[in-house]
């Protein structure tokens, strides 16, 4: 059960180590990711599943988290989402700079 | 003549003991060797390590002599601005030994690292650091009806007198307040010169007609006219050594402080500043050992540097004109020059230079009388009061470092009687460019640390400019520079590189290293490494404003929780390099 706005630990190094404002590198994400045990993919896919279903996470949390200040939290979702979709289901890398305030 | 005093009798004694040890008289006598050592610091003056204790250590590990301390002014009966250290100068920071025997050879001599000396010099820097935050928070309070005053007044188009480089060496500090400065109202149409020239012939007509008159009348008959505008002539040195000191940069400081003893022919007490500068530089060895090893160890002199200018620029030309009836700010290198005295002043009393502390202290003195009359000028007085007993603190830090330095020199033969240990002076410097240069893409020095301007962090958080580059374009990928809110920075190199050297040791790296992870992502709270007071060690400036539509930025308030964020990067080798590091909020 995932509290809102927090991130656990190995979904935060996917965020912190790979898609923060600073240094923004999502491509890179899978090394992270393929370093993963099977278990553990399975286990950060259904966290990152959960936040976005549940919307656990403010626009402000996320701001600290990563840097990105989002327009709403409605396009922070839509943003999620696509990240969801990208890191896990091989979707397109959402544009960040569509969602960013 | 005083007589000597019984410390002052071991001291003169401790040389001839062991340089003449051994067993006189005995057919039988014992294969001694001469054993010696001299520690220097690799400045620019190759200033010598003096008062250091020291053990000599056999191959078998055995200290054999344990305690004595290199040779130190006292030992030849001398203190820093004496006559004579010129000639012995190069003599001192040495010990020998003529009684060793030679089976224990090859040597090793090691300093007298006393654990407990280094934690209470920890405590001193905390302290002082935390002192910092507390003055340059109280004065920003008492200055701000000055600055109120002066917005109200809208004759701010004399702010270009700052940005033009009227202010000669200020410009620079002034670039790490383009956020105060920008608040000040711009108003059309008011050409700077106009105002100048008007401020500067007639400053009273404008603000308090008598009491800036007075003030600064009696403040140019204290000065002296000539000694002042000689202060005035040396102000992008004053300026550059407190940027040295903030920098950390031991060549910079020398350098500066040489140049300032060309003050010595002028009149009055800036004269004596010069004279004193100059005999405390050319007869002087134990405060510049100690002041060496504060830079060395500690960004104590960078902090006190950058409150310090913090708070000058931030008081507004109509502060200075009712201080002292004048545009041109004469005054400032006046306060420097004070600031300049109480260092010289503390360290050397805690190195025991008595004689040049009373030199300082007069200064001091001297300088402090003007800072009183009018309500502008008692508030300076305040300040320099605040800050001065700070700085006093540090002639204890400087000792209680010196007691804990450690090094070790090995395998001293026989055929070597004298070694020669230069210390590394430029510590952090040199290990923060080892950080700059980490791995590939490694970024933490050239975006987060204290030589990134503050117009810089502004340029990164407002218009994503990369510190590196000048430009949008990222200096580690090439393409669009990636940028938030915040862009922050840990002001001294000494605080970046302990910073770093925290987070290697911390279980939270080292778990995350053992399992062999492509990125390490450390998240390690602030008051766990630099204790509570960390506030006056970083620095950053927060957009207002989205980044499509930004305003402009704003000091970063770091929460009590901020944390220091850090990103490793595997090399091919499997070991790990620094690739950015800086102050995030939780």
């Amino acid at each position: 059960m995932i509290q809102e706005n927090t991130i656990p630990q190995n979904l935060n190094k996917l965020f912190s180590g790979y898609l923060t404002a600073n240094d923004y590198e999502p491509y890179e994400v899978y090394e992270m990711l393929n370093f993963f045990s099977t278990e553990v993919k399975t286990e950060v896919k259904k966290e990152l599943f959960s936040i976005v279903e549940k919307q656990l996470w403010s626009v402000e949390y996320y701001l600290r988290l990563t840097g990105f200040e989002m327009q709403s939290k409605k396009a922070m979702y839509l943003y999620l989402e696509g990240i969801y979709k990208f890191i896990f289901e091989s979707g397109e890398l959402p544009d960040i700079t569509q969602f960013e305030e | 003549m005083n007589p000597l005093q019984p410390y002052q009798v071991t001291a003169r004694a401790q040389k001839t003991a062991y340089e003449n040890t051994g067993e006189f008289g005995c057919p039988t006598g014992k294969c001694t060797m001469p054993v010696g050592i001299q520690f220097f610091y690799d400045d620019p003056l190759e200033t010598p390590i003096t008062d250091l204790g020291i053990n000599i250590i056999t191959k078998q590990g055995e200290a054999i002599v344990q305690g004595p301390k290199t040779e130190s002014l006292l030992t030849r009966g001398l203190q820093d601005s004496d006559e004579g250290v010129e000639e012995i100068r190069q003599e001192l920071g040495g010990f020998s030994h003529s009684g060793i025997e030679v089976k224990n050879s090859p040597l090793s001599i090691e300093t007298d690292y006393d654990e407990a000396a280094e934690k209470e010099a920890w405590e001193i820097e905390k302290n002082i650091v935390a002192g910092l935050h507390t003055v340059e928070e109280a004065m920003k309070t008492k200055l701000k009806p000055y600055v109120a005053a002066w917005q109200k007044d809208g004759l701010s188009s004399a702010i270009t007198a700052y940005n033009s480089g009227r202010m000669k060496g200020l410009q620079m500090w002034w670039d790490e307040e383009t956020d105060f400065w920008n608040t000040i109202p711009k108003v059309a149409g008011k050409a700077y010169d106009a105002v100048y020239d008007h401020y500067a012939e007639n400053p009273w007509r404008l603000f308090g007609p008598y009491a800036a008159y007075e003030a600064a009348t009696n403040i140019w008959d204290s000065i002296g006219q000539s000694a002042a505008q000689a202060a005035w002539g040396k102000m992008l040195q004053l300026s550059a050594l407190m940027k040295a000191l903030l920098y950390g940069d031991i060549d910079g400081v020398i350098s500066n402080l040489k140049d300032l003893t060309g003050l010595s022919t002028v009149e009055g007490y800036i004269g004596e500043f010069g004279k004193m500068l100059k005999d405390a530089l050319d007869k002087g060895v134990e405060w510049l050992r100690d002041m060496i090893e504060v830079i060395r160890r500690t960004p104590v002199f960078g902090l006190i540097a950058r409150t310090f200018m913090r708070i000058i620029v931030h008081m507004t030309p109509n502060f200075w004109a009712e201080g002292m009836g004048t545009f041109e700010g004469y005054i400032i290198p006046e306060a420097i020059i004070m600031l300049i005295s109480s260092i010289i002043a503390a360290l050397s009393v805690g190195a025991g230079s008595l004689v040049l502390a009373l030199r300082c202290a007069a200064i001091v003195k001297k300088i402090r009388l003007l800072f009183s009359g009018n309500k502008a000028l008692k508030l300076m007085g305040v300040f320099m009061d605040a800050i001065t007993e700070l700085v006093n603190k540090v002639g204890k830090l400087a000792k209680k470092l010196r007691q804990s330095i450690k090094e070790v020199e090995e395998n001293l033969s026989s055929a070597k009687n004298k070694a020669i240990k230069m210390v590394e002076v430029r510590y952090f410097k040199r290990r923060l460019n080892k950080l700059r240069h980490h791995g590939p893409g490694a970024h933490g020095v050239q975006r987060h640390e204290g030589e990134v301007t503050a117009k810089m962090l502004d340029d990164r958080c407002l218009h994503g400019k990369d510190p590196m580059t000048g430009t949008t374009t990222d200096g580690v990928h090439g393409g669009n520079h990636g940028y938030g809110k915040d862009a922050t920075k840990i002001n001294t190199p000494a605080d970046f590189v302990r910073a770093y050297e925290y987070i290697i040791k911390d279980p939270s790296f080292l778990a995350a290293k053992a399992l062999g992870e492509p990125k390490i992502i450390t998240q390690i709270p602030m008051e766990k490494i630099f204790d509570s007071d960390f506030k006056s060690r970083l620095f950053g400036r927060t957009r207002v404003g989205s980044k499509n539509n930004p305003s402009h930025a704003v000091d970063t308030v770091f929460p009590d929780n901020t944390e220091l964020f850090a990103i490793f990067k595997k090399n091919t080798d499997g070991s790990y390099y620094l690739y950015t590091m800086y102050p995030k909020f939780p």
